[in-house]
């Protein structure tokens, strides 16, 4: 799968949830490409903003799209990664806000 | 009689340089092997550095994966700043919880990218207003 083919797949499901990938489409395909380089790294898709421990059921909170998705998008309009954000930011390029990080710091390494 | 005897030292002396060389390289072998795994352990100098962090350049932690320490990293070199970048997704085992141990003392959170500035202050996240405050206007820490 390339980057690109894994761009549509991803907004086609955020799409089915009401969120779109963010407008800088540079952003949005570096993220892609880490999100396949973790898959060829980790075995599965993890998050490319955290450090993973390689083992899918400690990691599984942080596997694309992450279980703090649907809070960050609903507090902050994007997710941790900027990655995926609320239909109000859409067509922002530059819209990128400091997400705080919600994953317990005792989970992972 | 005389040649023969020094063409026999040196013979001999030949024969146990080669001896010794050869034991040199087993027992380096056999360091490696025991080393432990043959997993990638990223650069054991900045290893070193991350777990010791001083140094008169800011030190960087990121993830090699990670837009918001590429965007950073993007900011740091279009300032010309001179600084330390280690890849903790570069390591893997102990080493990598180590460095994350030591991520978590400048910052609890453990996210990407933790700059440590020189002097001591700490940045996290992809922020240009403090990056710019903390070194581009302090001397000494741009190229």
């Amino acid at each position: 799968m390339t980057p690109e083919q894994l761009l549509e797949h991803l907004a086609r499901c955020a799409a089915t949830k009401g969120y779109y990938l963010h407008a800088d489409h540079d952003h949005c395909l570096g993220t892609a490409e880490s999100l396949l380089a973790n898959k060829e790294r980790y075995g599965y898709m993890c998050c490319p903003c955290r450090l993973a421990c390689s083992d899918k059921q400690q990691d599984s909170d942080i596997i694309c799209p992450c279980i703090y998705r649907d809070a960050d998008i609903a507090e902050y309009g994007a997710c941790f990664c900027s990655f995926y954000v609320s239909e109000e930011h859409k067509d922002d390029p530059d819209f990128f806000p400091e997400v705080e990080e919600r994953r317990d710091p005792s989970r992972g390494l | 009689m005389n040649s023969t005897v020094i063409v026999t030292i040196v013979v001999v002396i030949i024969a146990v340089v080669a001896v010794l060389l050869i034991k040199k390289k087993t027992s380096s072998t056999l360091d490696k092997d025991n080393s432990g795994h043959e997993e990638h352990q990223g650069d054991q100098e900045l290893y070193a550095l991350g777990m010791n962090p001083v140094s008169p350049k800011p030190i960087m932690y990121a993830l090699t994966t990670c837009q918001h320490c590429k965007n950073t990293r993007k900011f740091l070199d279009e300032n010309n700043v001179d600084y330390i970048v280690i890849y903790l997704d570069e390591y893997s085992g102990s080493q990598r919880s180590d460095l994350m141990e030591k991520v978590r003392t400048y910052n609890p959170r453990g996210t990407f990218p933790t700059i440590l500035v020189p002097g001591g202050k700490v940045i996290v996240g992809f922020r240009k207003q403090l990056m710019q405050e903390a070194l581009l206007h302090d001397a000494g820490t741009t190229a």
